[in-house]
């Protein structure tokens, strides 16, 4: 069976050579809280009208921003596809109204190609994998042992497995990042075929990317694109010094990048620079930053297929 | 955002200007010396309350006909500003709507932000060739209670005259001190400050300079206070100051606007701040630009770099503004508009450390003092 696995089939790596996205959510209705003040909860309530834009963007909660639905999709992947994308890594889970179904029909719309994700803890792992439903397994601190461990068995058969960016912080009760690849490797489960979400956070702290790196992870680099402000403590510019000091290690293989939608704001039809800002000015900007052509293709498309290719041994 | 020890709230715009208020007979300079000059007559600098040093409110950013900006014939760029097209010009597509601010209903919608986060004064850099509207400030002011002072002097070469060339640094001195003496196009509408002069340097041209040496003539003669849109890049900036002093102009009332990163080189700020200028920090809270949004910098940046010249001792040496000059960053088209400072920029400011009494240093004492003019030396 060719190796990967997206929401209408099994595929060839191959078939996948283009820009891609490792972790985006497509269709999902996420957590938004207002808060108490009237104020706070009107405009939370308020349709997302361009008026609304700026305040929503530096964090102020509204309903229709959190509700990705699949017309949102459908208008972000197709700008994606005219910018060269080919490939998109979902990883909504069940709990934030994860839709296989609709997310089969975008990618049967729109022709880029969607591999979604199974999250732990969320039911059994097993059959949820597969053509046609997820090709990727995301593990966060909060699945039990017994879940973890079927993620871990799962990956030592080449399943390609995300941790949660929850990991890199304090997880009270549950084991640190190191420990827990240490539980992996002790599980048999080769260290391509992990992926650290939110290494992002680390762009300032280079010694603590290559420890991660050195252990041959891969390292997921979310949420670029985003309008910075005040606010932003890690820059898409941050991002892009850090991975070239990634690659001048040699670690240029295990680098993943994703834009990281979560919010409508962050949507072209919204504003946002959408999943287009990867192919049309990230990776350009990459060579400013002195990553090569053969570095950013990697960084853009290969990297990110050879993740999810279950046949890596 | 006021600081703790909130200043006494300003002295509202009156209605009808005072007799006093009236321009000078022409030919006379007026001692306006530690006045502000504002769209509607000199006030008390005690009045202004907190100040945005660097805004634009009625301008027309839109290249001359005679120097025109690639793009802006084709249709996409005569398309109103909307969702349609927002992450475009964000991104920086050619728009004919978002270099311009004309609306007078709106803008005052927009001003509004600022005055009811805690603002009292709007220093309104568009100059010549910006679409400079002095009617439109007056009556700005007067509605909403702010505080204006209004801008003389030229912008950036891409926006000098077609004629620039020709035109002597005594022709443009005159020009300058006429708006200052005299008011704006036959308003009677004084501008207050002479700024945003235009200074892209690398390298810096004759016309530059002539603009420069013609802005610290005519400071000197009338006592004006100058601001840069750069002034130079890098060690450039030494040279201007050097051609102001040869000009007579008091550097202590010339403010370094866009300082963006100066804060990061601090032994490079520390010369320059040496030759007794202030500097800006400005374009705050922007969405887009025509060149996009990806930079080696950002607000935040910015923030760590005020820091920085406060811990070296600086901080009476700073001012800010957000520079609000496409329609991009009002709030009414997804923007941070006028009041990002109050409500996201200086309280972040201070949760990153800097003491909160240096708010009132930033937009109150060191505005009035920069703005306040200076005895005219004819």
């Amino acid at each position: 069976m060719p190796p990967i696995a997206t929401v209408t089939a099994a595929l060839e790596a191959d078939a996948l050579w283009g820009a891609s996205s490792a972790g985006e959510h497509l269709v999902a209705t996420l957590p938004s809280d207002p808060g108490e003040r009237a104020t706070d909860v009107f405009f939370h309530e308020a349709p997302l009208s361009i008026d609304r834009l700026g305040d929503a963007m530096l964090g102020r909660a509204n309903r229709e921003d959190a509700t990705l639905t699949g017309d949102t999709a459908a208008a972000e992947l197709e700008d994606f596809a005219e910018a060269g994308g080919v490939l998109v890594v979902e990883l909504s889970s069940l709990a934030v109204g994860a839709d296989l179904a609709a997310r089969a029909g975008l990618e049967a719309a729109g022709g880029v190609r969607i591999v979604a994700s199974a999250h732990a803890g969320e039911g059994p792992l097993a059959p949820r994998l597969g053509a046609g439903r997820a090709g990727v397994v995301v593990l966060g601190p909060g699945a039990g042992p017994e879940a973890r461990e079927e993620a871990f068995g799962l990956a030592a058969r080449g399943v390609p497995l995300m941790l949660d960016a929850a990991w890199l912080g304090e997880a009270p009760g549950a084991p640190g990042l190191h420990e827990l690849l240490d539980d992996a490797a002790a599980a048999g489960v080769p260290s391509d075929r992990l992926a650290v979400l939110g290494a992002r956070s680390l762009a300032h702290r280079p010694d603590a990317l290559a420890e991660l790196a050195a252990r041959g992870v891969y390292l997921h680099f979310g949420s670029l694109g985003r309008i910075p402000s005040v606010y932003t403590e890690v820059s898409d510019h941050d991002v892009a010094v850090a991975l070239a000091a990634l690659v001048e290690a040699g670690h240029g293989e295990r680098l993943l990048l994703a834009a990281g939608l979560d919010r409508r704001h962050a949507l072209r039809a919204y504003g946002g620079h959408g999943l287009g800002f990867l192919p049309r000015q990230f990776l350009p900007y990459l060579g400013f930053v002195g990553i090569g052509a053969d570095a950013a293709r990697a960084l853009a498309s290969e990297n990110l297929v050879r993740f999810l290719d279950w046949s890596r041994p | 955002m006021s600081s703790p020890a909130a200043p006494a709230p300003h002295a509202v715009v009156p209605s009808v200007p005072a007799p006093a208020a009236a321009p000078a007979p022409a030919g006379a300079v007026p001692n306006l010396a530690g006045r502000v000059l504002t769209v509607v007559g000199p006030v008390d600098p005690a009045v202004l309350g907190e100040v945005s040093m660097h805004e634009h409110v009625f301008l027309d950013i839109v290249r001359p006909a005679h120097n025109p900006r690639p793009g802006y014939d084709a249709p996409a760029a005569r398309e109103p500003l909307g969702l349609h097209n927002l992450a475009e010009v964000r991104a920086g597509a050619v728009s004919l709507a978002n270099d311009r601010l004309g609306d007078p209903e709106l803008m005052a919608r927009e001003v509004g932000a600022f005055r009811a986060a805690g603002g009292g004064t709007l220093v309104e850099l568009s100059n010549l060739g910006l679409g400079r509207d002095a009617e439109a400030l007056r009556r700005l002011s007067r509605a909403s209670g702010l505080h204006v002072v209004m801008g003389a002097g030229w912008y950036e070469r891409e926006f000098h005259p077609a004629d620039m060339h020709e035109r002597g640094v005594e022709e443009l001195t005159e020009t300058i001190v006429r708006d200052i003496v005299e008011g704006v196009d036959g308003t009677g509408i004084r501008a207050g400050i002479i700024g945003e002069v235009g200074v892209d340097g690398n390298p810096l041209t004759e016309n530059e300079l002539k603009s420069v040496r013609a802005s610290g003539r005519a400071a000197r003669i009338t006592g004006a206070p100058i601001s840069f849109h750069r002034g130079g890049a890098g060690e450039e900036q030494h040279r201007v100051l050097d051609v102001l002093e040869e000009e007579g102009a008091d550097l202590s009332r010339v403010v370094m606007g866009h300082a963006g990163t100066v804060g990061e080189d601090v032994p490079f700020a520390r010369r320059l701040l040496a030759r007794g200028v202030s500097v800006e920090f400005d374009f705050l809270g922007t969405t887009g630009s025509p060149w996009g949004t990806l930079f080696p910098f950002t607000d935040r940046t910015v923030a760590r770099g005020i820091l920085n010249l406060v811990e070296d001792g600086h901080a009476e040496r700073i001012v800010l503004g957000h520079d609000v000059c496409q329609a991009i960053q009002l709030a009414a088209f997804g923007g941070h508009g006028y009041g990002y400072l109050h409500r996201h920029f200086l309280p972040e400011l201070v949760r990153m450390g800097l003491d909160p009494a240096l708010l009132r240093t930033f937009l109150v004492e060191n505005p009035a003092r920069l703005l306040s003019f200076g005895a005219p030396r004819p």
